[in-house]
C-alpha cells in the first residue's frame, strides 16, 4: 500500500501518544484533583496539524462534559494534566469546527486515491507541535489494533502503517475518511472526474460532505460528471442552498439531467432558488426533453454496477 | 404504461439482497427444523413461523436501511460505533457460527446426494468447486441471477405440501398463537427462531446492499424486495411444516434431518412428492453453500475495511477471496471426513447461532436508533418498539427452552 510517510512535524524527532492511550485516562487540574476520565478528545479543524481544544471527560456514570483543554496542559502516557489551576476546570467554550477522535476519525474506513478501500483509522497520533497539543498522524496498521486489543506482544511483529495527517481527507463523521496518498492530491486538487470517482465510493452524506469543502466551480463540475442517480442522490442530501449554488453553476443539459432524477418536491426547491431565467431554461429543459427510451435500461445498469462506477 | 413498465423493470434490477438473505435462510438446518416442527408438532406451532417472519422483516429491512445509509456492512459499522474489542469478539464467534452452519449446509448437501446414491467425499468437494467457481468467478451481476435462479427449488416444496393434501383450515387455526410449556415444543420454536433469523443471513443483507452500491433512492424498491424475501421465506417455510404435519404427524413419524422427511414422505405422499422434497434439499443447500462464506468474507473485510467486491479481481480483494475460499475448504474438508457425526455438527452450529442472535440484533437495534450515523433513516418509535418486542420474545423462547432443558 502506497502512503505518505509521517514527517517530524518540528525538528525531530518527536514523541508521539496515542488516542487510544489518551481515551481512559484520568484527568487530573493542576492541583491533582481528579476531574474525571477521558471518553473523546476534541481537536480544532483548520490547521494542517488540528491542536486538541478540549476533552470530552466522564465524571461520573451520567456526568459527562466537555472541559476545554488550555495552554500547559500535557499528557504523560498514563495522565492528562490540565493547565488551569484547582477546581477552575471550565467547560469548552472553543471557536471554529471542532471534530471528536475517538467518535469520528477513530475506525472509520479509509479509501485512497485509486478509490480503493485500503484499512481503517486504527489509531490517532498526538504530539506537540509548536507548543500544542496536535492530532499529527493516522495509524492504519495492524499493530495500533492489536494494541488495543490488549495484545501487545503480538503488535510488535505486525506493522506500523501511518499516515500523515495532512494526506488525510476526511469525508464526514458519520461516513469515512478518505486517504490521499499525497500531500499534494488534496481533494481540492483532484480533477472533477476524479472526484466524482471518489463520491461513486462513498454513501450519499459522505460524498456531500466532500462536495461542502471545494469550490462551487469544481464542485459543479463534479456533480455534473457523476452519474444522475449519484447526482441526485447528493442534490437531495446537500442543503437546498448549496444545491441551488451547485445547479446554477452547470451546463443546462448536465443540470437538467440530474434534476430529472431529483424527488419533485426537492426539485421544486431547487429551481425556485435559482436566478429565474436559469431556472426557466432548465423547467424547460426537464419537461420538454424526458428520457429516451434507452434511458432507463443503461441508467438500471448502472444502479446494479453501482452509482457512477465505470463498467469494466 | 410506459411508467408502470419502467417501475416494475427498476424493482427487478433493485431485487436481489432481500430475496437472496431472505430465501437462503430455507437452508437443509432451516428445511430439518420446519419437518421436525411439522412432523413432531403438526399445524399448532406454524404461528412461531409466522412470528419468525415477522421478526426478519423488521430486521433485514433495518439491515438493508442501514446498508444503503452508510454504504458499509454490519460488523464495519460494528467497529466504527463499539471499536475494536466489541468486533474482534462478534467476528469471533460469526467465524464460529459461519464455519459450523457451512458444515451443516454441506452435511445438507450429503444428505441428498446421498439419497440418489452419491457419495458425500463426492458430493461435497464437487459442490465446494462448484460455488467457488460461480460465485468467485463471475461478475455481480451473473452471480446474483444465477443465485435468484438457483432459489427458484423452493418451490419443490410448494408442490410436495399441496401433493400431500393437508387440512388447510388445521393449518389456518396454526396460525394463532398458543401456549404450550412443553419441553421439545420450546427447543423446536426456539430452533425455528434462530434458523428463520440467521445471524449470517443479517450480516450479509447490509454487506449485500453495499456491494449492490444502491442509493437512497432504492431505498423503497429495496423494502419490497426484503418483505417479498422474507415472507416467501416464511411461506416456504409453512409449506415445508405443512407438507410434514399432514403426512408424517398422523402417521406417528419422528426425524431427525432432512433427509429423514424426504424419505418418509415416500410412502405417504407418493415418490414424486419425495423426489420433490429432495431436489429442494439440494438446491437450497448449493444457494446457501454460495451465501454463507460470501457473508463471512464481506464480515471479515468489513472489519479490517479491506476491499471486498464481487466485481474486484482477487488481486485488488486479496483479503475477501482467501477468506471464502478458506471457509469453504475448512467446512467442505470438515464434512468428507468419514468419521466426523453431521448430526451433532448441525446441532452445535444452531446452538451458536441462537447464542449470536441475540447480541447481534442488540447492536444493530442500537446502531439503527444511531441519529449522528443514520441521519434522517434512523430507526423511529414504531421501528425502535418492534425491534425491541421482537428481542423480547427472542430472549422469551430462548430462556423458556434452556430453562425447560434444565428442569428436564
Amino acid at each position: 500500500m502506497r502512503s505518505p510517510s509521517v514527517p517530524a512535524p518540528t525538528g525531530s524527532p518527536y514523541r508521539a501518544h496515542r488516542l487510544s492511550d489518551l481515551v481512559g485516562a484520568p484527568v487530573l487540574d493542576s492541583g491533582g484533583r481528579r476531574v474525571g476520565r477521558v471518553v473523546d478528545v476534541m481537536v480544532q479543524l483548520g490547521p494542517e496539524y488540528p491542536p486538541v481544544s478540549a476533552l470530552v471527560v466522564r465524571a461520573g456514570r451520567r456526568d459527562r462534559s466537555s472541559v476545554a483543554w488550555p495552554a500547559g496542559s500535557r499528557f504523560d502516557g498514563e495522565r492528562v494534566v490540565l493547565g488551569v489551576p484547582e477546581g477552575d476546570t471550565s467547560t469548552a467554550s472553543v471557536r471554529g469546527p471542532q471534530l471528536p477522535l475517538a467518535r469520528d476519525v477513530l475506525d472509520v474506513q479509509v479509501i485512497d486515491v485509486e478509490r480503493r478501500r485500503v484499512g481503517r483509522v486504527a489509531d490517532v497520533e498526538l504530539a506537540d507541535v509548536e507548543g500544542e497539543f496536535r492530532a499529527v498522524a493516522v495509524d492504519i496498521g495492524m499493530s495500533a489494533v492489536l494494541s488495543r486489543l490488549g495484545l501487545r506482544w503480538l503488535a510488535q511483529w505486525a506493522g506500523r502503517d501511518a499516515v500523515d495527517w495532512r494526506a488525510m481527507h476526511l469525508a464526514g463523521g458519520a461516513s469515512r475518511a478518505v486517504q490521499l496518498d499525497s500531500r499534494a492530491a488534496a481533494v481540492h486538487r483532484l480533477d472533477p472526474e476524479a472526484l466524482a470517482e471518489i463520491l461513486a465510493r462513498l454513501p450519499a452524506r459522505g460524498g456531500a460532505e466532500i462536495l461542502n469543502t471545494v469550490d462551487e466551480v469544481r464542485a459543479a463540475a463534479t456533480l455534473a460528471a457523476t452519474h444522475p442517480g449519484l447526482g441526485a442522490d447528493l442534490l437531495e442530501t446537500l442543503t437546498p442552498e448549496r444545491g441551488a449554488v451547485l445547479v446554477a453553476g452547470m451546463d443546462v443539459p448536465d443540470a437538467a439531467a440530474v434534476l430529472r432524477e431529483v424527488a419533485p418536491t426537492r426539485r421544486d426547491a431547487l429551481v425556485a432558488a435559482l436566478p429565474r431565467a436559469r431556472a426557466r431554461a432548465l423547467e424547460a429543459a426537464t419537461s420538454s426533453a424526458p428520457a429516451p427510451p434507452a434511458e432507463p435500461r443503461r441508467r438500471w445498469w448502472h444502479i446494479l454496477r453501482g452509482h457512477g462506477r465505470p463498467a469494466p | 404504461m410506459r411508467t408502470r413498465r419502467a417501475g416494475i423493470a427498476a424493482l427487478l434490477l433493485v431485487v436481489g439482497p432481500g430475496l437472496l438473505a431472505g430465501l437462503s435462510d430455507d437452508d437443509p438446518p432451516g428445511i430439518t427444523t420446519y419437518s421436525i416442527l411439522g412432523a413432531d408438532h403438526g399445524y399448532q406451532l406454524l404461528w412461531v413461523l409466522a412470528a419468525s417472519t415477522g421478526a426478519l422483516v423488521v430486521f433485514h429491512e433495518l439491515g438493508a436501511r442501514m446498508g444503503i445509509v452508510t454504504g458499509q456492512g454490519l460488523i464495519g459499522l460494528v467497529r466504527e460505533r463499539f471499536g475494536v474489542r466489541t468486533t474482534a469478539l462478534a467476528l469471533t464467534v460469526l467465524l464460529l457460527a459461519n464455519i459450523g452452519t457451512l458444515c451443516a449446509q454441506f452435511a445438507g448437501i450429503a444428505a441428498a446426494a446421498s439419497i440418489v446414491g452419491v457419495p458425500r467425499w463426492v458430493a461435497v468437494p464437487l459442490a465446494a468447486v462448484m460455488v467457488s467457481v460461480l460465485v468467485l468467478g463471475g461478475r455481480f451481476a451473473r452471480v446474483e441471477h444465477v443465485l435468484l435462479l438457483m432459489s427458484s427449488v423452493f418451490i419443490a416444496y410448494i408442490v410436495a405440501a399441496v401433493m400431500a393434501r393437508p387440512d388447510w383450515g388445521a393449518a389456518a387455526r396454526g396460525l394463532v398463537p398458543s401456549l404450550s410449556v412443553d419441553r421439545s415444543a420450546a427447543v423446536v420454536a426456539t430452533a425455528t427462531i434462530g434458523t428463520t433469523l440467521a445471524p449470517w443471513g443479517l450480516a450479509f443483507i447490509q454487506s449485500y446492499v453495499a456491494d449492490k452500491r444502491l442509493g437512497i433512492r432504492d431505498l423503497r424498491l429495496e423494502r419490497v424486495d426484503v418483505i417479498v424475501g422474507a415472507l416467501l421465506t416464511g411461506i416456504i417455510g409453512a409449506f415445508v411444516v405443512i407438507a410434514c404435519a399432514a403426512t408424517l404427524y398422523p402417521a406417528g413419524v419422528h426425524i431427525n434431518d432432512a433427509r429423514d422427511a424426504a424419505t418418509a414422505l415416500e410412502p405417504l405422499a407418493g415418490s414424486f412428492a419425495a423426489g420433490l422434497f429432495g431436489i429442494g434439499l439440494l438446491g437450497s443447500g448449493l444457494l446457501a453453500v454460495s451465501i454463507l462464506p460470501l457473508s463471512t468474507a464481506y464480515s471479515v473485510t468489513d472489519a479490517v475495511g479491506a476491499e471486498a467486491a464481487l466485481n474486484d479481481r482477487p488481486r485488488d480483494a486479496r483479503l475477501f477471496y482467501v477468506t471464502f475460499v478458506a471457509v469453504v475448504v475448512v467446512a467442505a474438508g470438515v464434512v468428507c471426513i468419514p468419521s466426523v457425526p453431521l448430526v451433532p455438527v448441525l446441532f452445535l452450529s444452531q446452538v451458536l447461532n441462537a447464542v449470536l442472535l441475540l447480541p447481534l440484533i442488540v447492536l444493530l437495534r442500537r446502531l439503527g436508533r444511531d441519529r449522528h450515523l443514520m441521519g434522517d433513516h434512523h430507526l423511529g418509535p414504531a421501528g425502535s418498539v418492534l425491534t425491541l418486542l421482537t428481542i423480547v420474545f427472542i430472549t422469551a423462547a430462548v430462556i423458556l427452552s434452556f430453562a425447560l432443558e434444565i428442569v428436564g
